[in-house]
């Protein structure tokens, strides 16, 4: 039998590319400023919201994405705003169509920022768009200086870098000058942080970028 | 491993075009994809023929053309690829560069069996 071929040339995640517009437009017709925070598990990630949360002036709601259990969300429960868990049953990122959900159950009025926690890991979350104004990479120095080159996609594509566990330094081999020497030659643009969870040393400086953002995304709004 | 997702988002897009044209049989797909997208082609090839099972595409051969990176400078127009993308342009210094391949995901075309008088 013969064939033919038939031109197509479409992206493969074309649904998934329309509910993270759609997500994009939300967040834009109410002024909300989207971050992705992506690290692997036991960066921080949660640790890094509870801290924001703890000090924040601006009004703030999470998405928790995780494979099982509602223990992250019950930790930002704590801090008195809209926590939404997601658990993706094995599923190793979050996709758009799965925060689209979320928004059914979410109170959007008077939010200024949506922080997303995705799923903890360091490839797969990098490669699904949802939405999101900014990606965070969310990475501990426990986890050794050679992950930015090891994993480029995440750390080329993301808009600020958060180094936490600043505080186990005196502790553990951790090249800091190489670690910060490899993010800035995949991406000299990135917003640098280094965070200490213990005493919050270093948070003042993400919250004032993370209200710089904020600001400068009402304002291109008003333009 | 989030090639099972790619599948899924695949066969979303091509079952109804299918459906939509009458093809009854895919023979071959072509895909693009680019090298920062983390895809592990054998685990695609492999989630692929587990998931189209029972429909037009279940034997369809999947061929990946891999695209390297390329970037451009906004500054210099300096163009270079490589096999780790650059924060920096290698000219000029700017931080003002545009990655413009390596992040496809693109389904470039299909080969089907023709389908008689249905073809087209």
């Amino acid at each position: 039998m013969a064939t033919k071929r038939v031109s197509l040339i479409q992206s493969v995640m074309a649904a998934d590319e329309r509910y993270a517009a759609r997500i994009r437009s939300v967040m834009k017709e109410r002024g909300i400023l989207l971050l992705n925070l992506i690290g692997s598990p036991g960066a921080g990630k949660t640790t890094l919201l509870e801290e924001t949360l703890k000090r924040c002036r601006f009004s703030a709601a999470v998405i928790e994405g995780d494979v099982a259990t509602a223990r992250d969300a019950e930790r930002i429960a704590a801090f008195g705003v809209p926590v939404i868990q997601i658990n993706t049953k094995g599923g190793c990122h979050l996709e758009a169509n799965l925060v689209l959900r979320a928004f059914e159950s979410l109170q959007f009025d008077k939010l200024d920022v949506l922080f997303i926690e995705n799923v903890g890991n360091l490839v797969c979350p990098a490669e699904f768009d949802l939405g999101e104004d900014m990606k965070i990479a969310v990475c501990s120095t426990a986890e050794g200086a050679d992950k930015p080159l090891k994993y480029p996609h995440l750390f080329h594509t993301c808009s600020a870098v958060v180094l936490t566990k600043k505080d186990l330094l005196p502790y553990i081999r951790f090249d800091r000058e190489l670690f910060w020497k490899d993010v800035e030659s995949l991406n000299a643009k990135a917003a640098k942080f280094e965070i200490d969870n213990l005493s919050g040393d270093g948070i003042d400086a993400w919250l004032n970028t993370v209200e710089t953002w904020l600001k400068q995304k009402r304002e291109t709004q008003r333009a | 491993m989030h090639e099972m997702s790619l599948v899924e988002a695949l066969l979303d897009s091509l079952l109804p075009l299918c459906a939509e044209n009458k093809w009854e049989k895919v023979d071959r797909i072509h895909l693009r994809i680019g090298s920062l997208r983390q895809v592990i082609p054998e685990a695609l090839v492999f989630c692929f023929q587990t998931a189209s099972s029972g429909t037009p595409l279940a034997e369809a051969a999947v061929e990946i053309t891999e695209i390297g990176i390329r970037q451009k400078c906004d500054q210099c127009g300096l163009e270079w690829g490589g096999e780790i993308p650059l924060g920096r342009c290698p000219g000029c210094g700017s931080i003002e560069v545009a990655t413009t391949a390596g992040f496809e995901l693109e389904i470039d075309s299909l080969e089907v069996f023709e389908n008689g008088n249905e073809a087209g």
